[in-house]
C-alpha cells in the first residue's frame, strides 16, 4: 500500500514525457506497467491528453481567401513605402528548374512589352521635361517617398476602389522609378549641351 | 490606363503562380535580391502558419491581422541575414511569437483585458468550424467551455503560453519551440509541464464530463 503511494508520486514526474512518448525505453515501460495497475494515474494521464484536446477546440477560423490577396497587397505596400523597393519584375537569372521545361513565355513576352512601354514612357517623359526640373527630380527614387495611400495596420475597409488606386499608384510607379539610367544618361548630355 | 493595369496584374499573377512551386531555398536566394514574385510566394506558403500562431496567441482576427502584416514586413526586411534556408520556419514563428508578445505587453500596459463581448473572439463562425464542434447545438453548448478555455489560456504567462500553443495546437517540436524561443529545450519543456498543470487544473471540472 505504502509502497504503492510512493510510487504514484515517482511515477507523476514521468507522466507528461510518457504522454509526450518521450521517457527511455525502459522507462517508458515501467509508467506503461504502472498505469495498467494504477487507476488514478491513468485518469491523470487521461486529463493531460483530455486539456491538449481542449485546447483544439480555439481552432482558428479559415479567412475567406480573398482576405490572403488583401493582406498581400497591404504588406508589399507597407513593405515598399517602410523598407526597400522591390524590384518591379522578377530580377535576374530564373531558378534552374524555370529555365527549361516549365516555361510559360506568355508572362516574359508581358514582361518585356511592359519594359518596352516603361523605356518608351521614361523617353517621352524626359524629353518634355526641362532639363533643370529632371535635374532635380530624377536622381530621387521616387519609391523611398512614403505612400500616402498606404496605412500598415487596421484597415478594415479595404476596399476594391484603394485597390484600383493602388495598382495605378504603382503603374505610375513603374514607370516613374525606373526612369533612373536612362533619363539620366539624357539629363547629363542636356546639361553638357546647356553649359556650351 | 485600366486595361494596362489588368494586363500588370495578370503578369503578376502568372509569374506568381509559376514561384509557387519553387523550393524555399531558391525563393530565399531569389527575395533577397528583390524579387518581389518571390517575396509574395515566402508569403503564400507562410501566410497561414503566421496567423493561425497570431490568431492563437491573441485570441482575434483584428490582432491577427496587424501582427501577420507587421510580422510579413519583418521578415522581408530582415531575409538578408537569414543565412541558411532551413531556418526559415523556425525563424518565422519567432518573429511571429515575439511580435505578438510584444501587442499583448503593449495591451496590457493599457490595462487591456479579454473583452467580454469580443464578437470575433467566440464568434458562431468560430465555433462552427472548430474540428470537434459538429452541429449548432454544441456550438451553444460549448460557448461557455470555450470561454473558459480562452480564459484559462490567457492567464497563463506568455512565454508557457506560446510553448503550450506552439506544442500542443500548432504541432511544433519541442527542440523548434526552443529554437523559436531562444531558450533551452529544459525550459521549453518546463514552460509545458508548467503550462500543461495549470490548464489542466483551471479546466478539470470540464475533463470529467
Ligand atoms: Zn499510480
Amino acid at each position: 500500500m505504502n509502497e504503492k503511494i510512493m510510487n504514484c508520486f515517482e511515477i507523476e514526474e514521468h507522466l507528461l514525457d510518457y504522454v509526450d512518448n518521450e521517457l527511455a525505453g525502459s522507462m517508458q515501460q515501467v509508467v506503461a506497467e504502472h498505469l495498467q495497475a494504477c487507476l488514478s494515474c491513468r485518469k491523470e494521464v487521461e486529463s493531460y491528453r483530455k486539456t491538449a484536446m481542449l485546447l483544439q477546440l480555439r481552432a482558428v477560423p479559415e479567412p475567406p481567401e480573398r482576405y490572403w490577396d488583401e493582406s498581400w497587397e497591404k504588406i508589399r505596400a507597407g513593405f515598399k513605402a517602410r523598407v526597400l523597393p522591390l524590384a518591379e519584375k522578377p530580377l535576374g537569372v530564373p531558378p534552374r528548374s524555370l529555365r527549361l521545361q516549365h516555361v510559360n513565355w506568355r508572362p516574359l513576352v508581358g514582361v518585356a512589352a511592359m519594359f518596352c512601354i516603361i523605356v518608351a514612357s521614361a523617353l517621352l517623359w524626359s524629353w518634355q521635361s526641362r532639363s533643370r526640373e529632371i535635374a532635380a527630380v530624377a536622381p530621387q527614387r521616387i519609391y523611398m517617398n512614403p505612400t500616402p495611400v498606404v496605412t500598415v495596420g487596421r484597415d478594415d475597409n479595404f476596399s476594391d476602389d484603394m485597390y484600383r488606386q493602388m495598382e495605378l499608384v504603382d503603374a505610375g510607379r513603374a514607370a516613374f522609378g525606373s526612369i533612373d539610367p536612362i533619363s539620366k544618361s539624357v539629363m547629363l548630355v542636356r546639361l553638357e549641351a546647356d553649359r556650351k | 490606363m485600366s486595361t494596362q493595369v489588368a494586363f500588370k496584374m495578370q503578369v503578376a499573377k502568372d509569374s506568381a503562380g509559376q514561384y509557387a512551386g519553387l523550393p524555399e531555398s531558391d525563393l530565399i536566394t531569389l527575395a533577397q535580391q528583390g524579387d518581389e514574385f518571390a517575396f509574395e510566394a515566402l508569403y503564400r506558403r507562410f501566410a497561414r502558419t503566421v496567423y493561425t500562431v497570431a490568431h492563437h496567441m491573441l485570441g482575434n482576427h483584428h490582432d491577427a491581422d496587424e501582427v501577420m502584416q507587421e510580422a510579413f514586413i519583418r521578415i522581408f526586411k530582415n531575409l538578408s541575414r537569414l543565412r541558411s534556408p532551413q531556418a526559415i520556419t523556425a525563424w518565422v514563428y519567432q518573429i511571429t511569437v515575439n511580435l505578438c508578445m510584444d501587442f499583448r505587453k503593449a495591451r496590457t500596459r493599457s490595462r487591456w483585458e479579454p473583452l467580454e463581448g469580443d464578437e470575433d473572439r467566440h464568434s458562431h463562425f468560430e465555433l462552427a468550424t472548430a474540428r470537434w464542434v459538429r452541429n449548432p447545438e454544441q456550438v451553444l453548448e460549448n460557448k461557455e467551455l470555450l470561454t473558459h478555455i480562452t480564459a484559462a489560456i490567457d492567464s497563463l504567462p506568455e512565454q508557457q503560453k506560446a510553448v503550450i500553443l506552439l506544442h500542443e495546437v500548432e504541432g511544433v517540436s519541442k527542440k523548434m519551440i526552443a529554437e523559436i524561443l531562444d531558450c533551452s529545450l529544459v525550459t521549453v519543456r518546463t514552460n509545458l509541464h508548467h503550462a500543461r498543470k495549470k490548464l489542466r487544473r483551471k479546466l478539470l471540472r470540464y475533463l470529467n464530463a
